[in-house]
């Protein structure tokens, strides 16, 4: 089974995928990805779970250096990940450049 | 250490709110990461106070979206419909005794009020729990 039946390619996704990609080897936690993405946490979060229900994105826990203050979990994109979202985003901005008027259609390998 | 601000902690209150809905360990998890940003918005130096006091409490808002998403849906649990038979029992007794009170008399009656206690004990609300069992968080 596709590990990416998960995801659709929507204009929400590509937002995300887009602040991944800024710097893929950054790991990044929640505010900071609602903040580049301008997404609500009620939309950011879901799409989050499903990125690493599928595979696509890693999640770890990092303790703070400050005494006091809670463990943050930060997400970044596994390297099969980075791949599938250069080729995806690859792929809409082909498909927008052909005249697709931005539309956007599930994801190669979506059920 | 001084107390944490009113908007911080009302954050924290509506998440453990939120929280509670979802399974023991993802709720754990959940609580842990979600009221860990709540500081991250505070001070966000960008904001003004009365802006980050308003985005803290639409960031908890909009986990609990988040933790709907996370919840199975109901229904989709079997032993629900094992948990509902007391209820359902009571309800058959009470149909066929009506007509015939003074024969079954007291004996239905307690039955029925028996009964009608273990469903309601069975069918308490409950933290729900993920059905491929991992208990993974999300």
């Amino acid at each position: 089974m596709c590990r990416f039946s998960v995801v659709k390619m929507t204009r929400t996704l590509e937002r995300v995928l887009r602040a991944f990609l800024e710097d893929p080897a950054a790991a990044r936690y929640g505010y900071d990805l609602m903040k580049a993405t301008a997404l609500q946490s009620g939309t950011l979060y879901p799409l989050l779970a499903r990125l690493k229900e599928g595979g696509l994105v890693d999640a770890h826990w990092e303790t703070p250096a400050e005494e006091g203050q809670r463990p943050r979990r930060y997400y970044q994109l596994s390297a099969e990940g980075v791949r599938w979202a250069r080729l995806e985003l690859a792929e809409l901005a082909q498909r927008r450049s052909k005249g697709g008027a931005g539309a956007t259609r599930p994801a190669q390998g979506t059920l | 250490m001084g107390r944490a601000p009113w908007a911080l902690r009302a954050g924290e209150f509506i998440l453990r709110q939120i929280c509670h809905q979802l399974p023991a360990q993802e709720a754990k998890d959940c609580f842990t990461e979600w009221s860990a940003e709540l500081p991250a918005i505070w001070d966000d130096e960008a904001l003004p106070r009365w802006r980050a006091a308003t985005r803290v409490l639409a960031y908890c808002h909009g986990q609990r979206h988040t933790a709907q998403s996370l919840t199975p849906p109901p229904g989709e649990d079997p032993a629900e419909m094992l948990r509902a038979t007391p209820l359902m029992g009571a309800a058959l007794i009470s149909a066929l005794s009506t007509d015939a009170q003074g024969l079954v008399g007291d004996i239905s009656t307690y039955a029925i009020g028996l009964l009608s206690l273990m469903g309601v004990i069975a069918l308490r609300p409950r933290r729900a729990k993920r059905n491929d069992g991992s208990g993974s968080s999300g």
